[in-house]
């Protein structure tokens, strides 16, 4: 039997390359290398190839399309790890077919985050080096590469391998071409009684471990903005809270669109069923619910209490140059949750409705995420500047493109590697 | 030997990330300027290694081979 033969028999198409994959990997990377393309010229021209300039003095803003996807892709990571710890924590059975898929989110989206913050560093070597060198850890930046990117990711890494292994294992005893990547990543799990036991608490433990720190995280995310006092629009104590909430939306969206598109392409029944999508709706709809209160309840103070700059923020969102997109995010989260709540309502979840709410969720976010970085740069002055305006320009749409495509593009790769859904458990690997 | 290495991991790394945090990192206050500095240059990157060897020690302790166990 040839080699291709048998790698048909790989579950979960693992292995197998179709034409619409393969497609879809090239123009994956035809993005991404359009992304390096722009980045270089931002490299060698300077950061005045993007639309960011300084605040006050230039009328612009230092803070603008990257940083708004660092906050983003930072947060998607957050609902995938919480949901696989929760799902090994509580052994919740029925989604244990989202595991996978929502550990490679949070691992790929994270890398994502930190490839975003090095796009928005004019000198990424110095930034990193002194990070390193000199941070204050009484800083939320500290908090933000310390637990964020390195803690958080390598963590994340490690929990990916250690509940990659017996799926691994598995594949590795058959012949294909992937053979050696299985050996590797088995790193000799054999399923011994001894191995799933160790295997059990470790996973718990780090799940343990992992939930509170990504909490911790993503708030010292939100107290990069929260903590600035002399920046209206962004000193807010639910900052923090509204972080994480918003984190847990889009990573929710996403993973409900990673589900219903492995769902399309796996030709067998992997668990991915009504009931998977259903949980998962539910848990948006609720997310949704509590960022919604957070929202009117932060407008609310602001246009009641609000000093006259932090006024003028929320002018410019409500009814100036940033209010289309501020609207448009408030529909993105605002109809989804009506259709959400009314499908838990009617008991009754349909797959194309929650997609589309993920995307909307998503884009909504992005939209949110922005309106938190640049109007306080442009509009929050406490100095006297004229205000400023920020409009990003094609080399920073181009790595922001690039970016998720690059994602699009592991994902896509790792499907081919390792069982996105993990294999049932029938025995000894 | 599997449990001991594991656990001393975890406290070798908290250790380095207290120590990192409170003593070799810029200290606590706003008064000077000798609080904006680090007492020990790279003092955050001994911070990461804590943080690393602590979710390491999962690794270890479910990576270590069979025979250790027997010690």
């Amino acid at each position: 039997m040839s080699t291709a033969t048998q790698e048909a028999r790989l579950p979960r198409g693992v292995g197998r390359l179709t034409r619409g994959w393969t497609i879809f990997i090239l123009a994956m990377v035809a993005i991404s290398a359009l992304g390096w393309i722009a980045y270089i010229r931002e490299f060698t021209q300077g950061m005045t190839v993007t639309g960011m300039r300084n605040v006050g003095t230039m009328g612009g803003a230092t803070w603008g399309l990257y940083i708004t996807f660092v906050v983003y892709f930072v947060g998607v990571s957050f609902a995938g790890i919480t949901i696989a710890a929760v799902i090994r924590l509580f052994k919740l059975d029925h989604l244990r077919p989202l595991a996978r898929m929502a550990e490679v989110l949070t691992v790929v989206s994270l890398i994502l985050g930190a490839i975003a913050i090095v796009a928005d560093l004019g000198q990424p070597l110095r930034g990193m080096i002194n990070l390193f060198r000199y941070a204050r850890p009484q800083s939320p930046f500290f908090g933000t590469f310390t637990l964020v990117i390195s803690g958080y990711l390598f963590a994340s890494l490690v929990y990916l391998w250690l509940t990659s292994r017996r799926d691994a294992a598995v594949l590795a005893q058959r012949p294909s071409r992937l053979r050696w990547i299985h050996k590797i990543v088995a790193a000799g799990y054999t399923d011994t009684p001894a191995e799933r036991e160790r295997h059990s608490k470790t996973t718990f433990w780090l799940a343990i471990s992992i939930l509170p720190m990504l909490v911790v995280a993503h708030s010292t995310l939100g107290f990069v903005f929260g903590l600035q006092v002399g920046r209206p629009g962004w000193y807010s104590a639910l900052q923090a809270p509204a972080f994480v909430v918003l984190a847990g939306v889009s990573g929710t969206g996403v993973l409900i669109v990673l589900a219903a598109i492995v769902r399309k392409m796996m030709v067998r029944d992997v668990g991915l069923n009504l009931q998977v999508f259903a949980w998962l709706g539910r848990f948006l709809m609720l997310l949704l619910f509590v960022y919604v209160y957070f929202m009117v309840t932060e407008l609310l103070t602001s246009t009641y209490a609000g000093s006259e700059r932090e006024l003028q923020v929320t002018r410019e969102m409500l009814w100036g140059e940033y209010s289309w997109i501020f609207w448009s995010a408030v529909i993105m989260l605002v109809i989804p949750l009506l259709g959400l709540t009314i499908q838990a309502i009617r008991r009754s979840w349909s797959i194309p409705w929650l997609v589309v709410s993920g995307i909307a969720v998503n884009l909504g976010a992005i939209g949110k995420r922005y309106l938190i970085a640049v109007p306080s740069q442009t509009h929050g002055q406490l100095l006297p500047y004229v205000d400023g305006s920020y409009t990003p320009t094609w080399v920073e749409f181009a790595v922001v493109a690039s970016l998720l495509a690059f994602g699009a593009l592991v994902i896509g790769v790792f499907m081919k590697v390792l069982p996105i859904v993990e294999l049932e458990e029938t025995g000894h690997a | 030997m599997r449990k001991r290495l594991t656990i001393g991991m975890i406290v070798v790394g908290i250790a380095l990330m207290a120590i990192s945090y409170f003593v070799l990192s810029a200290p606590w206050g706003v008064e000077s300027v000798a609080n904006s500095n680090p007492r020990m240059q790279f003092a955050p990157l001994v911070f990461v290694v804590g943080v690393m060897m602590t979710f390491g020690s999962a690794l270890v302790y479910e990576m270590l081979p069979d025979r250790f166990d027997r010690d």
